[in-house]
């Protein structure tokens, strides 16, 4: 082997491992520095998301909009103070939740305490039990889910839609692991009995 | 674990996110619990039911968000300290240290080329030895004049809120 080679070689060794562009980590902290681009792949991943979180809790596709780009907003802004700990899609739903609070869409204490919300009443539903049942079953998920109250709505919507581990709920709406699966399993029942109530088999 | 505990844990059971030994303590019960094992045949269908789909975003979405990204002035990271920084700085200082006292002992003016600072004679040590002691008191003094520099290089980058683009890079 030429000397050439083998400095090549040592080169090739030292020289550390490009990390792939489209790396969530790399596009944050591109995203950090000012890149836009960067910002707008994490946006174009995400925003999916985002809506359908949105929507879950306005109900109202206008203000679902609004909703994700106040979310997308704020987390441009906060974004160089964002600490790769946590996962980005986490990281928005919680700015995402804050929206929904100081929009007043959910109230913070309705969390506070998980027996305290049993004795929120059920909004009523907009649809006719008759028009539920000719909908097809995602129609008649989404129309259920409406019928929950919002802390429900969300509890649900980060663990079955989102994918949210109990932690992660738990990150996100600031509250003990333990009041997250209260909350959970109280939603389930809630809406368990609102699909069956409504003609499909919870 | 009894079948209360089971019921809790059928949805991580689920979603396989359960520790191993957990996994397999459910795995087990359920093999002989029949009702357990209908509550988790339930658990599985309730979840593929309201797993539905998620709506697609609005084909607009994106570009209105990124209108309102772009109209926002961007704001510099604010820097954190990282264990390298401290690491580097006190390289660097080291490597400055190092050059200015062997720029000294060229011209024979360092107290290494004296013999007023040679412990190592003291002890009657071979020329080895003397080496050694002194190379590592000087590094004992170096580590001394080293650290407070860090310290002042770190102390003003963390002033300055962002560090410089050659820094970050490291």
């Amino acid at each position: 082997m030429s000397a050439m080679a083998i400095a090549r070689q040592l080169t090739r060794s030292w020289t550390p491992q490009a990390a792939p562009v489209d790396d969530e980590k790399t596009l944050v902290r591109r995203g950090q520095a000012g890149d836009n681009d960067a910002f707008a792949r994490l946006v174009e991943r995400n925003q999916m998301g985002v809506y359908n979180l949105a929507l879950r809790m306005t109900r109202d596709p206008e203000e679902a909009v609004d909703l994700t780009q106040e979310t997308f907003l704020r987390a441009w802004r906060s974004l160089p103070g964002f600490r790769a700990e946590a996962k980005f899609s986490t990281w928005l739903y919680r700015i995402a939740y804050n929206v929904c609070l100081s929009r007043r869409i959910v109230h913070p204490s309705t969390f506070a305490d998980p027996n305290a919300a049993d004795s929120i009443p059920m909004p009523e539903g907009e649809e006719p039990p008759a028009v539920i049942l000719r909908q097809e079953r995602r129609e008649r998920v989404v129309a259920a889910m409406h019928r929950l109250t919002p802390a429900y709505r969300l509890v649900l919507d980060l663990y079955y839609w989102r994918d949210c581990t109990y932690e992660e709920i738990a990150a996100i709406l600031d509250l003990p692991m333990g009041t997250v699966k209260t909350h959970l399993f109280r939603a389930k029942a809630a809406l368990r009995t609102v699909l069956v109530a409504e003609g499909g088999a919870a | 674990m009894i079948c209360t505990d089971i019921a809790a844990l059928l949805p991580e059971y689920i979603r396989r996110r359960l520790p191993a030994a957990q996994e397999a303590a459910v795995r087990a019960h359920l093999s002989g619990c029949p009702a357990c094992a209908a509550a988790y045949e339930d658990e599985l269908a309730f979840g593929a039911k309201v797993r539905g789909t998620d709506m697609p975003a609005p084909p607009a979405l994106m570009a209105q968000v990124m209108a309102g990204v772009r109209a926002e002035p961007h704001q510099a990271a604010p820097y954190r300290v990282r264990a390298l920084d401290f690491v580097l700085a006190i390289g660097a200082a080291l490597a400055v240290g190092g050059l200015v006292f062997g720029l000294l002992s060229l011209w024979k003016i360092s107290p290494l080329f004296t013999d007023l600072f040679d412990p190592g004679a003291l002890l009657g040590g071979s020329l080895t030895v003397r080496a050694i002691i002194l190379a590592a008191l000087w590094a004992i003094v170096g580590l001394c004049v080293s650290l407070p520099i860090a310290a002042t290089m770190h102390a003003a980058i963390m002033r300055s809120r962002r560090a410089p683009v050659w820094w970050s890079r490291l």
